[in-house]
């Protein structure tokens, strides 16, 4: 494996990149007189994905929701009934997981060992134990996980907004899936996703850290052995532009209601470039609207309709991307309503070009906060790999946008027709 | 770490590291913490960003720190033990990265005390921020799990003032006014300890001047910390039990360590915890969850000052005694001294790991040594890191026999039998 070096001169970053025989990357981000090594084996391989052609087959495979999850929990269990966690304790290795729309990612994080515990986490990953026995068993550990979820209204107030927006898309049901479709769960359902989605061709390792890069590229060839099994088609069902419904609501139990203002995005898709500078414009336009330092935010702030809570995402894969306002308020129509009239003005006005520069400037010094922790910086790089998109190319087009960009953004994007109101009101 | 006194009471801590593309300055003021003004030190807290001499409201400060390459301000209150802590910084982007002239550090650090010492309390701007803590006091009890640590916390502590809840009572709220919260704030100002504790990559020569500088104003005071009792005995365990609207019961057990936190058996205890269920590797982990499955979480923690161990689990209600007996057999095996050289060793490593890991954080060396400060012990992490692994299990066996069940709390459903 040859390493490709990279040295990014503003950010004082080296990335260091190779291909493994079975056409996956080994991305290694070096970080000299850090303590700690970060390191992930991921798999493009999310919640999303419920429909999917197995390379080499023809027809499409549909499996139930919560798979991806599951796997994720299950691909820790050891053949002797003992688990991955184990082996990294050994080397003081402190592992996880965790499944987003997209991705499941293994990873861990360490000070001593390094090489030992990433011996670890090749290993355990590509060595799948799936019996009956264990499948039920962790049927039991997962409940109680969804069980917990259902007790946090965040959690409710954002996927029925998403609900709300999506007619058909995956992206609509919860990540681990809900108890009665999780009881189906079989080794065999399990075995065939990830065989499918587990091949070194569909994941990345990604290493941040004061690390020797051929050692690692060393230890990706030894280890991994499997050859590529070519691309995996990825189906999405048919989705309107349109949403579903304006307006969605529940109860739980709260002390003041709890909103998130979806808005579905009309335009998805592209990749590289053209998805990091729409992920790029749509956050700044919905900064301008109603970041911090804006008038609607002071003036919905001042008058007690939103507090400390507020927050601004904007979201997506290829085939999805929404972005929402959300958090607390006795009155989240009226907060919506704001919303929509300030994005009607600033259509008539165009944005601010000082706002817009401070902005970017905020933006900027984000990203250059980032590259501080090893596992804000890895997970990144991850996220956006996932995605063909290149994190260290955001300096330069965030400078490159423009106020004509961003007024465009906020014409698509936050278009009232797109726009789903979830709340979560108190019972009682 | 460097350390400079600027006047009896008021001090400055140097943590430098050229690795990082940002730094940290941290302005940390002591009070006791007592119901008394708890309420009024939330307040103090989230009025410091709304308005100044200079800056009108919080919109102008929000500009302000944009236009500074996203500055972050941060204002909160913490605790250790019975002392309650006011943290007020500036995190920004070292001036090495951003385009000559700029000099973000010089005037990230003005803004941060322009904020400090010249602010300025709108009654408008107070009577959001009262409503925003009323509501912030409500909210808490959404927040299950973490909300049954506070209940814990309230009925085990209930005459002391570690049982103080820390955001603050609704019934004291009317009462605060914007001139009688400004005089509190002097008070505070005039009579505190104060640290400024600076972490990452920043000047340091030019960080001490503006500090010394700013601070001249300010008069000496008492330089000794607040005070924590570790209460000792336990005359009889509390049970609690209340009914919510949750689907998943969650259980906190609160136990009293009786352990020094500057003396050996200190880094036992840490060892003794860890073990018991301070990580994936730990009895509570892979016995409570994955054995039995009675849980998705169980875990334990120990709070240094107060000389408090918490366990916290969330279970189905059916399954709380069955929990419960396995939670407390774990605990029995640990005093027999029925830890196996792999637990033991994960736990040791676990600890190290996460030591050494501080060193990639500049709030996490922050952290660190202020609790080093305020401890009076000034130990470096390599040292601390050396106590641990001097640590045996005959010392685990020791610690672990003289923690005391103390209370225990259950919040189960309402349709729960």
């Amino acid at each position: 494996m040859i390493f490709e070096k990279i040295y990014d001169e503003a950010l004082r970053e080296m990335v260091c990149k190779a291909k493994h025989p079975s056409g996956m990357d080994v991305i290694v981000i070096k970080k000299k007189g850090y303590s700690k090594k970060y390191a992930t084996f991921s798999t493009k391989y999310g919640s999303i994905n419920t429909d999917f052609v197995v390379p080499g087959e023809g027809e499409v495979t549909h499996v139930i929701d919560g798979v991806a999850h599951f796997l994720e929990h299950k691909v820790f269990e050891q053949p002797d009934g003992t688990n991955a966690f184990e082996r990294f304790a050994k080397f003081g290795g402190n592992a996880n997981a965790f499944t987003s729309f997209g991705v499941t990612n293994y990873l861990f994080s360490c000070t001593d060992n390094f090489y030992e515990n990433l011996g670890v986490l090749l290993d355990y990953v590509q060595k799948p134990y799936f019996t009956q026995e264990n499948v039920e068993k962790e049927k039991g550990i997962i409940a109680q996980e969804v069980r917990m979820y259902d007790d946090d209204p965040n959690q409710t107030v954002f996927y029925n907004c998403l609900k709300a927006m999506y007619k058909n898309h995956p992206v609509r049901v919860e990540i681990a899936g809900s108890v009665q479709e999780i009881m189906k769960t079989t080794p065999e359902l399990l075995y065939k996703c990830y065989n499918t989605f587990y091949n070194p061709s569909n994941m990345a390792l990604i290493i941040v850290g004061d690390v020797d890069e051929e050692r690692v590229g060393k230890m990706a060839e030894e280890f991994i052995t499997k050859s590529g099994n070519g691309e995996i088609k990825q189906i999405f069902p048919d989705e309107p532009k349109e949403i579903v419904e304006s307006y969605i609501e529940a109860k739980r139990e709260l002390s003041m209601p709890s909103f998130m203002l979806g808005y579905k995005d009309p335009e998805t898709g592209g990749s590289g470039e053209e998805l990091l500078r729409r992920d790029i414009t749509s956050s700044i336009a919905l900064e301008l609207i109603a970041g911090h330092s804006s008038e609607l935010y002071k003036k919905l702030y001042d008058a007690g309709d939103i507090n400390w809570n507020f927050g601004i995402s904007y979201d997506y894969e290829t085939s999805f991307a929404f972005a929402a306002f959300s958090g607390d308020s006795a009155d989240p129509k009226k907060v919506r309503d704001a919303i929509f009239a300030q994005v009607r003005a600033m259509a008539k006005t165009g944005v601010d070009i000082e706002a817009l520069e401070r902005c970017k400037k905020k933006m900027q010094g984000n990203m250059i906060r980032l590259l501080n922790s090893v596992e804000h910086l890895g997970n990144e790089y991850m996220f956006s790999y996932h995605r063909d998109v290149n994190l260290f190319d955001y300096p330069r087009i965030c400078a490159s946008v423009n106020a004509e960009d961003v007024n465009a953004r906020i014409s698509m994007l936050l278009d009232e027709k797109n726009a789903a109101l979830s709340v979560v009101n108190p019972k009682g | 770490m460097e350390h400079i006194e600027i006047k009896k009471g008021i001090n400055m801590y140097f943590i430098p590291d050229g690795k990082f593309k940002t730094f940290t300055a941290s302005v940390l003021i002591y009070r006791k913490l007592s119901r008394g003004e708890v309420t009024k030190n939330s307040l103090v807290s989230a009025m410091l960003d709304k308005g100044s001499e200079k800056y009108a409201d919080m919109r102008a400060i929000d500009m302000k720190l944009e236009s500074l390459y996203g500055t972050n301000f941060y204002n909160h209150t913490s605790r250790r033990g019975e002392c309650q802590l006011l943290r007020v910084g500036v995190d920004a982007v070292a001036d090495e990265f951003l385009p000559k002239g700029e000099n973000n550090q010089e005037k990230a650090l003005e803004l941060l005390f322009e904020l400090l010492l010249k602010s300025a309390f709108s009654a408008d701007a107070l009577s959001v921020e009262k409503q925003n803590l009323r509501d912030a006091i409500e909210a808490a009890k959404n927040d299950k799990r973490s909300y049954a640590i506070t209940r814990l916390l309230e009925e085990m502590c209930k005459d002391e003032p570690y049982g103080t809840n820390t955001l603050g009572y609704v019934s004291d709220i009317d009462a605060i006014d914007a001139p009688s919260l400004m005089r509190h704030y002097r008070q505070m100002l005039d009579e505190s300890p104060i640290d400024i504790v600076f972490s990452g990559n920043f000047d340091m020569e030019a960080a001490r001047d503006i500090c010394q500088n700013r601070m001249a104003q300010l008069c000496e005071r008492d330089a000794r910390y607040p005070e924590t009792e570790i209460k000792k005995e336990v005359r009889e365990v509390c049970t609690v039990t209340e009914k919510m609207d949750v689907t998943q019961g969650k259980l906190c057990i609160g136990f009293r360590t009786n352990t020094d936190p500057v003396g050996d058996d200190y880094y036992a205890l840490v060892v003794c915890n860890m073990i018991y269920g301070g990580s994936a590797n730990s009895k509570l982990f892979n016995n409570v969850r994955e054995k039995l499955s009675l849980c998705y979480y169980a875990s334990t923690g120990i709070e240094r000052y107060k000389g408090i161990m918490t366990l916290q689990s969330g279970i189905e209600f059916e399954n709380f005694q069955k929990a419960y007996d396995e939670i407390f057999a774990q605990l029995d095996d640990i005093k027999k001294g029925n830890v196996t050289e792999h637990e033991f060793d994960a736990a040791i490593k676990t600890i190290e790991g996460s030591l050494a890991g501080r060193y990639d954080s500049t709030a996490a060396m922050e952290d660190y040594y202020a609790s080093q400060i305020m401890l009076g012990t000034n130990m470096s992490i390599e040292d601390y890191i050396a106590k641990i692994k001097q640590v045996t299990l005959d010392d685990v066996v020791r610690v672990a026999d003289s923690i005391q069940l103390d209370t225990v709390y259950f919040m189960e459903g309402e349709d729960a039998k």
